[in-house]
């Protein structure tokens, strides 16, 4: 079944109307407009560092901080093809799991395959739904990826699977298992 | 509670996309690109481009010393020994997979900080030294020495890339099929 939750406009709710004027601006190096920018879009890029990290505020702080340093890096690249907001909640996606993979393989080198499980991040969810949150949280990586950027951050398949560099059918596969269990665990509560 | 699929995409829809980080996060993010911009500055001015161009000009150098003293073979190989099949095989060997690793697209780019300006000097100090060398191997193709020279600079450059595909989580299984 495709998701209800899917939005149409992904990244760009609440996305203020003088972007483009900024993102100008900070191309030219004015930092002072990159910094509107960061206001302006702190709370969305927060939400999403925060739910596909699994709740984990700290490691959600530290990564918004490498997402925006890492748009004023590669500001000269954003050619505003797609709006500001798409582009920096897609870079985001990138830092995440681009530090998840080097979190994991420190961990690879530091303790047998065998003995890897994914630590269930500090839980302070947000929001009216807390149970929900919780469950998203509890969720293992890659199925809480595909979740998260599907059905809530309202990406396509293909597009899920070349960010988290898996093939599509294992997006559709993830996102079934994490409904599912999101499912089980609920009806448990 | 038994709850339908609908159910919950509607629960996930309606879940909010925004969060306060909590506390103003720029303070940090500025130090981080003021940070950036001094270590940008000091490295531009400093002294990785005189070592830089010291490299390059050692190995042109070098190589029109070769030049002029005749001296085009490996050290110790005859023309058409096995030494200098080994050299020029050497070469076929690494260009492929050389080609396809810096086929991807702003891989360096993709790695920030001291870590990814070092690289990047590191990558350009190999591929001048490079270029001198096959400059020098246009003049004298059948020269031995030289193609060691130029397998070693990219056996360098090879393990350069290795290094930043490790560094910055590329997925290279494409290249690596391609060139298996």
């Amino acid at each position: 079944m495709e998701a209800v939750a899917k939005l149409d406009d992904k990244a760009d709710v609440a996305a203020p109307a003088d972007d483009g004027e900024l993102v100008r601006l900070a191309q030219g190096g004015d930092q002072r407009a990159f910094e509107a920018l960061y206001h302006a879009h702190a709370s969305r890029v927060t939400s999403l560092c925060w739910r596909l990290c699994g709740g984990n505020e700290q490691l959600a702080r530290e990564l918004v901080q490498d997402a925006f340093v890492r748009a004023w890096q590669k500001l000269d690249t954003f050619r505003g093809d797609a709006r500001f907001s798409t582009w920096l909640h897609r870079l985001t996606v990138n830092v995440v799991l681009s530090d998840r993979r080097i979190r994991v393989r420190k961990l690879e080198r530091e303790r047998p395959l065998e003995e890897l499980t994914v630590e269930p991040g500090v839980h302070s969810p947000m929001g009216l739904d807390r149970d929900l949150e919780q469950v998203i949280a509890r969720l293992p990586e890659r199925a809480r990826t595909v979740l998260v950027l599907h059905d809530i951050e309202g990406y396509q398949h293909d597009e899920v699977a070349e960010m988290a560099d898996m093939a599509v059918g294992t997006s559709k596969a993830q996102l079934h298992r994490a409904r599912k269990l999101l499912r089980e665990w609920l009806e448990s509560k | 509670m038994s709850i339908s699929e609908q159910q919950l995409l509607q629960r996930l829809a309606a879940l909010p996309r925004e969060r306060d980080p909590g506390k103003d996060l720029w303070p940090a993010i500025s130090a981080r690109l003021e940070r950036r911009q001094e270590q940008v500055a000091a490295d531009t001015g400093s002294w990785r481009w005189p070592q830089a161009v010291a490299v390059a000009l050692v190995a042109a150098l070098g190589l029109s010393v070769l030049q002029l003293t005749g001296v085009s073979e490996m050290p110790g190989a005859e023309p058409g020994s096995p030494l200098n099949d080994s050299a020029t095989a050497v070469n076929l060997e690494l260009s492929a997979p050389l080609r396809g690793l810096k086929g991807m697209e702003g891989a360096d780019s993709e790695l920030t900080g001291e870590m990814g300006d070092a690289v990047r000097m590191d990558l350009l100090v190999i591929q001048q030294a490079t270029e001198q060398v096959k400059a020098a191997l246009e003049n004298d193709p059948e020269s031995s020495f030289l193609a060691g020279m130029l397998a070693d600079l990219q056996r360098k450059e090879l393990s350069v890339l290795r290094e930043l595909v490790l560094l910055t989580g590329m997925d290279i299984s494409g290249f690596q099929r391609s060139a298996s």
